[in-house]
């Protein structure tokens, strides 16, 4: 993005913090403004999000947005965070309908709610299974395999 | 001219009933679709030209368990898999056999110690014979199936 889009960008989310991780600019924000921030960057060309990943790191989960401008052929990531105990994340559908897949898989493998998702549920496991999040760390933690 | 003039008259062949049971049902083992992974395509291989399942007899794939007589596992089984599994086999009327076919049908495979992956079809349904490989070559496969059909000659067609 030019220089006055990220002027625009920092005076709309003053809280967030601009990073560059890998060459690509990264926006680190907090949940509740995320989709705001999605909404900005696909008004400016960043249509693609091409991955939305999560991550569990020891203190929380974080989701990964990896966005990707068809027209001006860059990335741009965003980054949020939630906590452990209370794992739900607003969802970014309304603006990317590629993520509904993508955060029913998320919520799959950890468990992560999505608000506002229209049908999350379980899309590679059996559905029913509780607590069954196996890319948790603490998942089969005794050791034992399956 | 040949064999048939060899049969004196009256040409009348008398066989035991066993045997001829079980030479029937060696001879025409139609197997139930069950390709799950990559030991699928080596399972397409075996019946198309080059391999040709079809001079066993056995090259008659049926999508319904229903007219199915032997279950080739080909793939690797995960859970969600494994319900059904047990169900389609449980549709196919007896006589029935199963053959596990590669690695992660027989074992788990490489997939040991997954979160998902049954250690082996035979912690689902009886397994008749195995055929390990990753994926075992078609001719692997045709010995599996020559195997069972051997199985199959020695069995009791009547219980």
């Amino acid at each position: 993005m030019d220089k006055e889009t990220w002027e625009e960008f920092k005076k709309e989310f003053p809280k967030a913090e601009i990073k560059e991780i890998d060459g690509k600019p990264t926006v680190i924000v907090d949940k509740d403004e995320v989709v705001m921030v999605c909404d900005f960057l696909k008004r400016h060309g960043y249509t693609l999000p091409a991955s939305i990943s999560g991550v569990e790191l020891p203190d929380r989960f974080e989701i990964v947005y990896h966005l990707f401008s068809i027209s001006k052929a860059t990335w741009c990531v965003v980054e949020t965070f939630t906590s452990k105990d209370e794992p739900i994340v607003p969802s970014v559908y309304e603006v990317f309908k590629a993520a509904d897949w993508q955060e029913r898989e998320i919520f799959d493998m950890f468990g992560i709610i999505f608000e506002g998702h229209p049908d999350l549920r379980r899309i590679l496991l059996e559905e029913g299974e509780d607590d069954f999040f196996p890319l948790r760390k603490d998942f089969n933690e005794d050791g034992s395999p399956n | 001219m040949g064999l048939i003039e060899k049969i004196p008259l009256p040409r009348i062949i008398r066989v035991p009933a066993n045997d001829l049971f079980t030479w029937a049902r060696r001879n025409s083992l139609w197997p139930l679709t069950y390709g799950l992974a990559c030991c699928a395509i080596e399972m397409m291989a075996t019946g198309a030209s080059r391999f040709d399942l079809d001079r066993f007899g056995a090259s008659v794939f049926r999508a319904t368990p229903r007219q199915a007589d032997v279950m080739i596992v080909a793939g690797t089984v995960t859970k969600k898999m494994a319900r059904r599994l047990r169900r389609l086999w449980e549709e196919m009327p007896d006589p029935k056999w199963v053959i596990a076919m590669g690695a992660c049908a027989i074992s788990g495979g490489g997939f040991y110690d997954s979160y998902y992956v049954v250690q082996g079809v035979d912690k689902i349904v009886p397994v008749d014979v195995y055929v390990p490989g990753c994926p075992p070559r078609p001719e692997a496969l045709i010995n599996g199936i020559l195997a069972l059909q051997e199985k199959i000659r020695k069995e009791p067609a009547f219980i």
